[in-house]
């Protein structure tokens, strides 16, 4: 017999903390990125770049919704990053590595919160979370096989 | 190379350890492993965890399956027995021997058990044959060890392990504490 799925005001909460957890993290790995790739590479950089900007407003975007469920945004990072230089072709993997894994957490949740009967408003804001970060994996998918 | 620059390059990092023994435990518990359940196990990021498996993954001691399940290799299961054997002699050895706590040696054992080699791992196992072989001469060592270890006068010139300063002092001091210090 299937269980039935929950997801409560708490376990809501804390979910979306992983994810702002995940769009920090790879906001300062973008940071990184953009640092040990060389300047030459000018089109990642600035893909990087956007990526990084559009990275931070998801997590604006993500705290907003903490805080509308009642919830406080918290920062649960662990993060060391090699001072190496990276090749484009690795960078763009590492790219690929963090915005798949940012996908599947989007969607895991919003499985989760469809199955619980979640409300209207938060189902929204996390298909569009699922419909932007699956562009995101598309565009470096392409551009890593392109390389 | 420095001893302590090649705990850098270790063949399996204290990182990479805990991500393989974190997909050990969730089959052994759930019969199955995916990178949120790691994630949630070793209370990282998903994409943390995703980068940290890349490695291992091109090493080929973990696979991913195209439903995204992942699973230890028999190398990775190989890597996995051994660390959790050298965990497992190390706190032994903390506890039954040096009379250590059980949570202290938990922590102490993690920290070590992907550093110890190979040959001061079996000198170990071969003193824990011992200890635990019931004989009288190995029952009456760690007695007298225990009561001696009580002993300390703290005198480092009357000693004959000590150096220039008392060991005992030395070793019993938290590393923070001596950070800390003014």
């Amino acid at each position: 017999m299937k269980q039935p799925v929950s997801c409560t005001q708490t376990e809501l909460v804390d979910e979306l903390n992983r994810m702002l957890a995940e769009e920090v993290e790879a906001s300062l790995r973008y940071m990184h990125l953009m640092m040990v790739i060389h300047p030459q590479e000018e089109r990642i950089m600035t893909l990087l770049n956007e990526a990084y900007d559009e990275t931070i407003e998801h997590a604006q975007m993500v705290g907003e919704r903490i805080r509308e469920v009642g919830g406080l945004p918290r920062l649960d990072i662990r993060l060391g990053l090699p001072g190496e230089p990276i090749p484009p072709r690795e960078a763009l993997a590492q790219v690929l590595t963090f915005e798949e894994a940012a996908l599947e957490g989007y969607q895991e949740l919003l499985d989760r919160v469809r199955k619980a009967g979640g409300d209207a408003e938060m189902i929204e804001f996390l298909s569009k979370q699922v419909e932007l970060e699956t562009e995101h994996v598309e565009m470096f998918r392409n551009l890593l096989n392109d390389e | 190379m420095h001893t302590w620059k090649q705990f850098d390059r270790n063949v399996i990092t204290h990182s990479a350890a805990h991500h393989l023994m974190a997909i050990d435990t969730l089959m052994h518990e759930h019969g199955y492993a995916r990178v949120s359940d790691v994630a949630r196990l070793l209370e990282i990021t998903r994409g943390s965890v995703s980068i940290s498996l890349k490695p291992l993954k091109a090493e080929g001691l973990v696979e991913q399956d195209e439903n995204r399940f992942i699973r230890l290799s028999e190398r990775g299961q190989r890597l996995v027995d051994i660390l959790r054997a050298r965990h497992y002699i190390i706190k032994k050895f903390m506890t039954a021997v040096l009379g250590v706590g059980e949570e202290r040696a938990e922590i102490d054992g993690c920290k070590i058990e992907h550093l110890l080699s190979a040959e001061t791992s079996e000198r170990l196992t071969a003193l824990l044959r011992f200890i635990d072989s019931g004989a009288e001469s190995a029952d009456r060592f760690i007695e007298e060890f225990h009561r001696f270890n009580e002993a300390c006068l703290h005198d480092a010139q009357a000693c004959p392990s000590c150096q220039d300063q008392c060991l005992y002092d030395l070793a019993s001091q938290k590393l923070q504490d001596a950070v800390a210090e003014k």
